[in-house]
């Protein structure tokens, strides 16, 4: 078959698929041969006389019962399998999902993050459950190969949250899409889940455990790239020049020149570290030049913002 | 001899020549005629140009995608790619589809199939025009100004938050103007629906029972029921959403306290059954063509009838099933999917019935024919995906992806817009007391035909994989740049066949031969006995139906003794 299947569901909802398939192909071809044929035989050349035949209760019956039963059944495997989708095992494993314009995070239970540019890392053969919000608008969690989908809604404080829950069986690379339409970079908001053995996953998730701990001393001087995709930047900027949302932050130096829009008017300035600051903070009062204000101001401590800063004049 | 002289003098007093001054008051007498038939031909001329507009559009869509963003091929950026499926969906759907056949050949066809002179409420009827026009009007300028780019489904809170572009220092707020626009245009709506219902209680000349009505103006009868119930449910949601973009109120954005999902509710509620409004008159029509192609009763009459019927009620009761992974309950979703898996019934009647009208039939074959046989296939197609749809564990893998907008493509423009077209070539002998040439038109559904499934059927393949709808651009993968790329040479195809046929028909309208043969196909039911074009009123006189629409054996009586009697 040539769609991937790498989670528990995948294989039951195919095979409901398949069944769908054949009752489908069977009609479509019974009826589209039989239209046809009647065409050619009963042209009028060849059949000048028509038989009046206005009806025939019976058929209609036939007809009626026909669809009532398949259909009972496409229902049926329809909702086993969906059922299955809902029922979250208790030994699941929490990853707690955020979405935004145009980004996804995922933070672990031991207070890992990872961002759009890292993805979703998990074990194989290991249930995954994903409490799924989002900040913004409304976005939908699809990972394809797994067979899941579910929308990230944005909920006030302390509402229940969508969620979605997996076991995936094939270790490998599998894309996850934003399916909800959600603005400019909709088509952009793609990460992957990573699906390790289960040791690699537990050294993995150790280590990871550990250099958070680490981290934690050094003063997050380290993290201006991690900020970077988990303050959603990563939705709009480049990192290498390509031209998208928002303008590339490659070559960004001290000193160096810019032309940008403030109050509607044109004009040339040097960058500066206040000029970095407030681009972060109040981004849409100086606009570079050729791009729309959309960004929102971002909520940052003040170690973070200077990280961020060193890390955008490190590109 | 005097006879003769006086059916000529009714002929050429057709419905084009009255009320027609001076040059200057041409456009007028049109645009202030309260006559169905004019306001017929009206819809007919904007949607059809509606109808190109947004084939074009599509086209472009279509070329963005021909090659994946990787490879550096952009032909429009992805700030303008939002602005352009909103334009092709909203042009398609609120100023195409969705008035449609019931619009076009319904204000047309309606009183002539009841045997009536004109609608109950003639001038409600040129009142709903000018909504359909002023909202129309209000609905392309606004996205052109402001290039909305929510989507048709203007989906809160992004259509709440997003911003409006300003053009030339002023800002402008396409997405309210697109809203308003969309409630205006509602309006037309439920007027329409109101006239043909109470024109099809009050109308119908002597001997015209209920069931003796024609199939066309039953589905009519079903389509203003949703018109006038269905209809103002979205047009106070979608000026709720105009009044939250404007005014700190909140009725469905989170971030003000407001609810998302109960728009999505309110919306589906209506756009459900309106995607029965779009398709129900078609079905009529196709009802209308089999018969006459086959010069023999169509097959279950009544079942065809009540089908009609059912599709319009049971489409009130699946609208959640756009929602299934919106985090509803599982208990909702179990009884949307169930309920919508009732619709295949009253589905799979007509389609059995239709095709066991050609069943030891007498076919002259015609491009109507063609078109309507298509039709059927194409809708089959639809249908059946729709059942991947329904049953939920297939349906939240496909939920939006490319494969929904396959399957809507295929029971809307593969099914309402072949099956109006069908309507169309049928009924233009009637209605413009001309010729189309036959080639051109069988030219033009060759292409039509072979486009659209090299279009869309690469779509069901992506959405099963997983490709979500609305992607600016996609991931370089084998399976879906190649689908693309085929889709789109599909495309190209297919808008050239949509360009020969508004050709075929334009140059029909304009030189085609002239006749004034009353009953061309030779069609049991009442509107073809009136003059070609028809007279202003309608009939020379005041009909009386004395058997079934269908009834050929009968009719066949009736044309023998007319002969007989012309003999003498």
């Amino acid at each position: 078959m040539w769609l991937l299947e790498a989670s528990t569901f995948a294989k039951d909802i195919d095979n409901t698929f398949l069944f769908i398939v054949a009752v489908s192909a069977f009609f479509l071809i019974a009826i589209t041969v039989f239209m046809i044929s009647c065409i050619f035989l009963y042209s009028k050349k060849r059949n000048a006389t028509p038989t009046d035949v206005h009806g025939n209760t019976t058929l209609e019956i036939v007809w009626i019962i026909i669809p009532v039963v398949l259909t009972s059944f496409m229902f049926y495997y329809g909702w086993i399998d969906y059922i299955k989708t809902r029922q979250v095992p208790d030994n699941a494993m929490e990853i707690k999902v955020d979405a935004g314009m145009w980004w996804w995070k995922f933070t672990y239970p031991n207070g890992l993050e990872q961002g759009s540019d890292q993805g979703l890392t998990v074990p194989v053969n290991s249930p995954i459950y994903l409490p799924l919000h989002s900040v913004d608008v409304v976005h939908s969690f699809s990972i394809p190969a797994f067979r899941i989908k579910m929308d990230v809604m944005p909920k006030p404080e302390g509402a229940k949250l969508n969620y979605s829950w997996f076991e995936a069986t094939k270790v490998g690379d599998f894309d996850i899409y934003c399916a909800e339409y959600c603005g400019i970079n909709h088509a952009q908001m793609i990460t992957k889940v990573h699906v390790l053995p289960k040791a690699e996953f537990e050294k993995w998730y150790q280590q990871a455990t550990n250099d958070l701990s680490s981290a934690n001393t050094d003063g997050g001087k380290s993290n201006g790239k991690k900020l970077f995709a988990l303050k959603g930047c990563i939705g709009c900027h480049s990192t290498d020049g390509t031209k998208r949302v928002g303008p590339s932050l490659k070559g960004l130096s001290i000193g160096s020149n810019r032309k940008v829009v403030t109050a509607g008017k044109l004009r040339t300035i040097q960058i500066d570290q206040s000029y970095l600051e407030q681009s972060l903070t109040k981004p849409n009062i100086d606009l570079v030049e050729g791009f729309t204000p959309i960004m929102p101001p971002q909520q940052l401590t003040d170690q973070e913002r200077q990280a961020l800063i060193d890390y955008l004049l490190s590109l | 001899m005097s006879k003769k002289k006086a059916s000529q003098a009714t002929e050429s007093n057709n419905f084009f020549n009255q009320h027609t001054g001076k040059w200057t008051t041409f456009p007028m007498s049109w645009l202030t005629s309260t006559d169905h038939k004019r306001i017929g031909l009206m819809y007919g001329y904007s949607m059809f140009f509606f109808f190109g507009l947004a084939a074009l559009i599509g086209l472009i869509i279509k070329l963005q995608k021909m090659y994946p963003a990787s490879s550096g091929w952009e032909i429009i950026p992805p700030s303008l790619y939002g602005s352009f499926f909103t334009l092709h969906g909203v042009i398609m759907i609120f100023l195409f589809i969705l008035p449609g056949a019931s619009a076009v050949l319904g204000n047309f066809l309606l009183p002539l199939q009841l045997g009536a002179k004109d609608v109950a409420f003639p001038r409600v009827n040129l009142l709903s025009f000018w909504l359909y026009l002023g909202g129309a009007i209000l609905a392309v300028v606004g996205i052109l100004l402001g290039a909305a780019d929510t989507g048709w489904t203007f989906t809160p809170p992004y259509s709440v938050t997003t911003k409006t572009i300003s053009i030339f220092g002023f800002s402008f707020d396409s997405v309210s103007w697109m809203l308003v626009a969309a409630f205006i245009l509602g309006w037309g709506t439920i007027l329409t629906g109101i006239n043909f219902i109470v024109t099809i209680h009050r109308m119908r000349c002597k001997g015209m029972t209920l069931f003796r009505m024609p199939l066309f103006s039953w589905t009519l009868y079903a389509t203003s029921w949703i018109q006038v119930l269905a209809t103002p449910v979205v047009g106070i949601t979608l000026l709720m959403l105009a009044i939250e973009r404007v005014m700190p109120v909140g009725f469905f954005d989170p971030a003000k306290g407001g609810d998302p999902i109960l728009y999505q509710h309110l919306f589906w509620i209506y756009s459900h059954p309106a995607v029965y409004i779009m398709i129900l008159p078609t079905m009529g029509l196709v009802s209308e063509i089999l018969p006459t192609y086959c010069q023999r009763p169509i097959f279950g009459y009544k079942s065809i009838a009540l089908s009609s019927c059912a599709l319009a009620i049971f489409g009130y009761f699946i609208w959640a099933h756009h929602m299934f992974t919106t985090g509803m309950s599982d208990f909702a979703n179990a009884v949307f999917s169930l309920l919508t898996f009732l619709v295949a019934i009253p589905t799979a009647i007509k389609v059995f019935n239709w095709s066991a009208t050609l069943y030891k039939a007498s076919i002259s074959f015609q491009p109507a024919l063609l078109f309507a046989i298509a039709y059927v296939f194409n809708f089959m197609i639809g249908g059946l995906t729709g059942m991947f749809l329904g049953s939920l564990s297939t349906s939240i893998h496909l939920h939006d992806t490319e494969f929904i907008v396959a399957h809507f493509h295929y029971t809307m423009f593969g099914g309402a817009a072949f099956g109006l077209i069908a309507g169309t070539l049928h009924y233009f002998p009637k209605m413009f007391g001309r010729i189309y040439s036959k080639g051109s038109a069988y030219a033009a559904f060759v292409l039509m035909f072979v486009g659209f499934h090299a279009t869309y059927v690469p779509m069901f393949i992506m959405g099963m994989n997983g490709l979500p709808r609305r992607y600016h651009t996609y991931p370089d993968i084998p399976l879906f740049s190649n689908m693309q790329f085929a889709s789109t040479i599909g495309s190209w195809i297919l808008v050239s066949g949509i360009m020969l046929l508004l050709f075929t028909l334009v140059r029909g309208i304009l030189k085609g031969e002239v006749t004034t043969e009353r009953n061309p196909w030779n069609s049991s039911t009442l509107e073809w006995q009136t003059a070609t074009p028809p007279t202003l009123f309608n009939f020379e006189q005041d009909m009386e139906v004395t058997r079934d629409p269908y009834d050929y054996p009968a009719f066949r009586l009736e044309q023998k003794k007319s002969k007989a009697g012309g003999k003498k």
